[in-house]
């Protein structure tokens, strides 16, 4: 029988064609415009890693006086001075790969230049770090693997690159072992990675840096002491002491350093936190730290996102008044719906002279606007894919932002079917009830 | 001529829920139409917004060391004999691109507590920025030759009086009640004097609170990257972009050149996403009505065909076609009353909902009844169609059988 209504459907819509494709497009149309958005919302609110999100925490510590706010709502700067990450790096350094030891990545954002023989020189993104890095965020190896904690511990040359600049540099392929000439050092390649872009991109996230690409060379940290490299990231202070070299620079105040660390036990959390508050205690005898109730905090990865507004609210706005767009088209469609139903009440009216029940009316017509709604939320999903694809040309924001995935493919024809038979229920309902009499009469 | 209300009531009545459906439509459209043309007009102030710079006409290019310093006199020289260069200063950070410092300044030195001071975007540069970018002095004076430095070691930043040129705005914030000119204010145990003022100008990030609060130094730190602001006329800019690069390589190989890049294109990167969402809205608002007068118009067609009996009757007993048509105005006048006061309450309800979970502004009254205007001659002006059609039904069917 499911198939007999199928085919009724069919001719259904096939004999009002207008009303039909008025009806597609206004689902369609309504459909992909909230789908769109949807999806926009989605991405830039996602879980860049879920499997770990909820043991991974940004340090924040309030080294700086009352009269110093930074303007956030708990009064905490987003980074950390240079002592402040050393000291708290060496406290829980982890020697071997063993998993219950706490382990921690500082890091901060540069520019080198990268020389190569048959090309000039270029300028590439890195970020300087220390090998804990790659186990704390996932970060996937294609070849080889991160520099040895030696080269953390003593400074060495060793360097990760990622596909982009592996391409770039040496053709791709397996080059670990081979030389990068980074400010004219010479650096080992010890591990090329395999593509990788957390959405968001939550350990650089505050100031826009959550929906840019990722960087294509990692050095290790510990070099910062050796080597001024050119500054790409963001920074704050609040004393007054003048910094007349680099080095003063790397022992000062200034707070330019992304500190996270990894807890994945409550007793690895409690015992984290104990050792940064007798870390305060510790650095306000010595004269920092002049807050008398300074505070540490950690916060988890989806609350840091939400801490540096990474979701913006302008998209919200608009995903909701989308979903309002989407209730405008669906109104239409009950009123074309209801117009087309009472129109061809004749023809339902034999079909019920003939023995059908109201329920089996009710039931075909059901069925109709389930078709209906399908064809809305498939034509809504291509148009979806369509603007999308669009979008995705405009930035590398919304290259990022832009994608199709599983979500939407199921969302945009279950909201169309759904929303489609809702609007239907009325209709189909107000004519099933009708008596059959009245539209048999010759008109 | 009556105006036929008893009738139309009535009718309207007989089909309630058709016309539920028609005055839901007007509502809803009215809603979401006032709220996104309200939000897309704020969009639209925010990035048009003057920024006091002659936007049309600036170019700049960066340039990173790879050993040493990079002398700023002999690279500046060098961009001046480019053709259609009409001006070239030397700052810390390209215009309208989110890079670059800001700091807190104090009127009382005695006042210790720093965080007592105003927050202002700091803009490195020297005595060629103000003619380049320009803006608009309207007091004091620009920054002599003599006065202007170039820092190329951290020991050099100055530590002298140090002549800075500061926005109206944020003078007035320091300074209200008296004239900032020739004031001094202090900054990290540094003195700056206040030789001019400008009208305004945006710098690294035009939506931030301190947008207009800005300050200019008369001295460049010159021991990193160097980015060259070039005034040129619009139609010479892209030939200057395409030779800037090779000319400035020629006075020194121990550098990187970044892309050259127009201010024009860093504004519209960095209003993108504001425009996008313009966009997305304006096209909201457009689909919204179209679809709302085309439900319009398919609505009163259906009744049409659902009453040619009772119009028929109506012109056999005597009604003109002027009446009939009367009678469908008068029937979508008071739908669309009806729905633009449901509609009114629901903006300000979708309103406040947002406001309160979201940044929205409370939704300003000119645009929720120029909404409400346009809605009501759009609908009375998708109606004609059919009342036509109504109105061209003849008399004679009154009398046909059945």
């Amino acid at each position: 029988m499911f198939f007999y209504y199928i085919n009724l459907a069919y001719k259904s819509i096939k004999q009002t064609p207008i009303i039909s494709a008025l009806m597609l497009l206004a689902i369609a149309i309504g459909i992909s415009v909230s789908m769109t958005f949807t999806a926009l919302h989605q991405a830039r609110t996602a879980n860049p890693i879920p499997e770990k999100s909820d043991h991974l925490y940004a340090v924040q510590l309030q080294t700086q006086p009352e009269f110093s706010t930074f303007h956030t709502v708990d009064e905490m700067y987003q980074q950390l001075t240079m002592p402040d990450a050393r000291q708290l790096l060496a406290a829980f350094s982890s020697i071997s790969d063993n998993d219950s030891k706490i382990r921690s990545a500082a890091s901060y954002r540069a520019g080198l230049e990268v020389r190569t023989d048959d090309k000039p020189s270029f300028l590439e993104a890195t970020r300087v770090t220390n090998r804990d890095f790659f186990s704390l965020f996932n970060v996937p190896f294609l070849h080889g693997k991160p520099w040895s904690s030696e080269a953390d511990q003593q400074g060495l040359y060793e360097v990760v690159i990622g596909q982009v600049l592996n391409q770039k540099v040496f053709g791709g392929g397996d080059n670990v072992g081979k030389v990068l000439n980074l400010d004219g050092q010479a650096y080992r390649v010890s591990g090329i990675l395999a593509p990788w872009q957390p959405v968001p991109r939550f350990y650089d996230a505050p100031w826009g840096g959550a929906f840019e690409k990722t960087e294509q060379i990692f050095i290790p940290f510990s070099l910062a002491q050796k080597h001024e490299f050119r500054s790409w990231g963001n920074g704050s202070g609040w004393d007054d002491i003048p910094i007349n070299s680099y080095q003063e620079f790397l022992e000062s105040e200034q707070l330019w350093i992304y500190f996270w660390v990894e807890l994945n036990t409550p007793q690895q959390k409690a015992e984290y936190e104990a050792y940064l508050e007798s870390y305060i205690k510790q650095q306000q005898l010595s004269g920092r730290f002049s807050r008398p109730n300074a505070q540490y905090s950690l916060k988890p990865v989806m609350q840091w996102l939400e801490y540096n507004h990474v979701g913006s609210q302008d998209n919200a706005i608009l995903m909701i008044l989308s979903y309002l767009f989407l209730a405008v088209c669906l109104i239409n469609t009950l009123g074309l719906l209801l117009s087309k139903f009472i129109r061809l009440a004749p023809f339902t009216s034999v079909r019920r002279a003939l023995g059908a029940s109201s329920v089996q009316i009710f039931y075909q017509y059901i069925v109709e606007v389930a078709v209906l709604g399908l064809l809305g939320g498939v034509f809504g999903l291509i148009l979806t894919a369509l603007t999308l694809t669009t979008l995705q040309n405009m930035s590398t924001e919304l290259f990022l932002l832009a994608q199709l995935d599983w979500l939407i493919w199921v969302l945009a024809p279950a909201v169309a079917i759904v929303s489609t038979i809702t609007t239907g229920l009325y209709p189909a309902w107000l004519v099933c009830r009708a008596q059959p009499a009245v539209y048999l009469k010759i008109q | 001529m009556n105006i036929p209300i008893s009738p139309v009531v009535s009718s309207l009545l007989k089909s309630k829920v058709l016309s539920l459906i028609v005055l839901g439509q007007i509502a809803l459209t009215i809603a979401v139409v006032s709220n996104a043309a309200f939000f897309a007009i704020e969009k639209i102030q925010l990035i048009e917004r003057d920024t006091g710079l002659a936007e049309t006409e600036l170019l700049t290019v960066t340039v990173n060391p790879t050993e040493g310093v990079l002398n700023v006199e002999s690279l500046q020289q060098s961009i001046r004999k480019v053709a259609g260069v009409e001006n070239v200063s030397v700052v810390i950070a390209p215009l309208l691109a989110r890079e670059g410092s800001s700091s807190s300044y104090l009127v009382d030195p005695d006042d210790q507590t720093l965080g007592n001071g105003i927050e202002a975007q700091v803009t490195w540069t020297d005595h060629n920025f103000i003619d380049t970018i320009g803006v608009k002095l309207i007091a004091g004076r620009n920054f002599s030759p003599e006065e202007t430095s170039y820092a190329y070691k951290r020991s050099e930043v100055f530590d002298w009086e140090l002549p800075v040129i500061v926005s109206k705005a944020f003078a007035e914030a320091l300074f209200p009640k008296q004239s900032a000119l020739g004031q001094v204010i202090y900054n990290n145990n540094k003195i700056l004097k206040i030789v001019g003022i400008i009208e305004k100008m945006h710098s690294q990030e035009p939506k931030r609170d301190i947008a207009e609060y800005q300050i200019i130094y008369s001295q460049m730190l010159a021991m990193g990257h160097q980015v060259y602001l070039i005034r040129a006329k619009k139609q010479n800019l892209r030939q200057i972009k395409s030779e800037v690069t090779g000319v400035l390589l020629t006075v020194s190989s121990k550098l990187i050149v970044d892309e050259p890049k127009l201010v024009a294109d860093y504004k519209r990167d960095y209003y993108q996403q504001d425009t996008l969402l313009k966009n997305a809205l304006l096209g909201l608002i457009g689909a919204l009505i179209i679809i709302t007068c085309l439900g319009i118009v398919g609505m009163a067609l259906f009744n049409i065909s659902r009453k040619v009996k009772q119009i028929g009757t109506r012109r056999a007993l005597g009604a003109s076609r002027q009446d009939i048509m009367l009678q469908f105005f008068v029937e979508n006048t008071i739908l669309s009353t009806m729905g633009i006061f449901l509609g009114v309450v629901m903006a300000l309800v979708i309103n406040m909902v947002l406001m309160s979970n979201y940044a929205m502004e409370k939704l300003n009254i000119d645009i929720l009844l120029l909404t409400c205007l346009s809605v009501f001659v759009l609908t009375s002006l998708a109606v004609i169609l059919p009342a036509k059609r109504a109105a061209s039904i003849s008399p004679a069917i009154a009398t046909r059988n059945a």
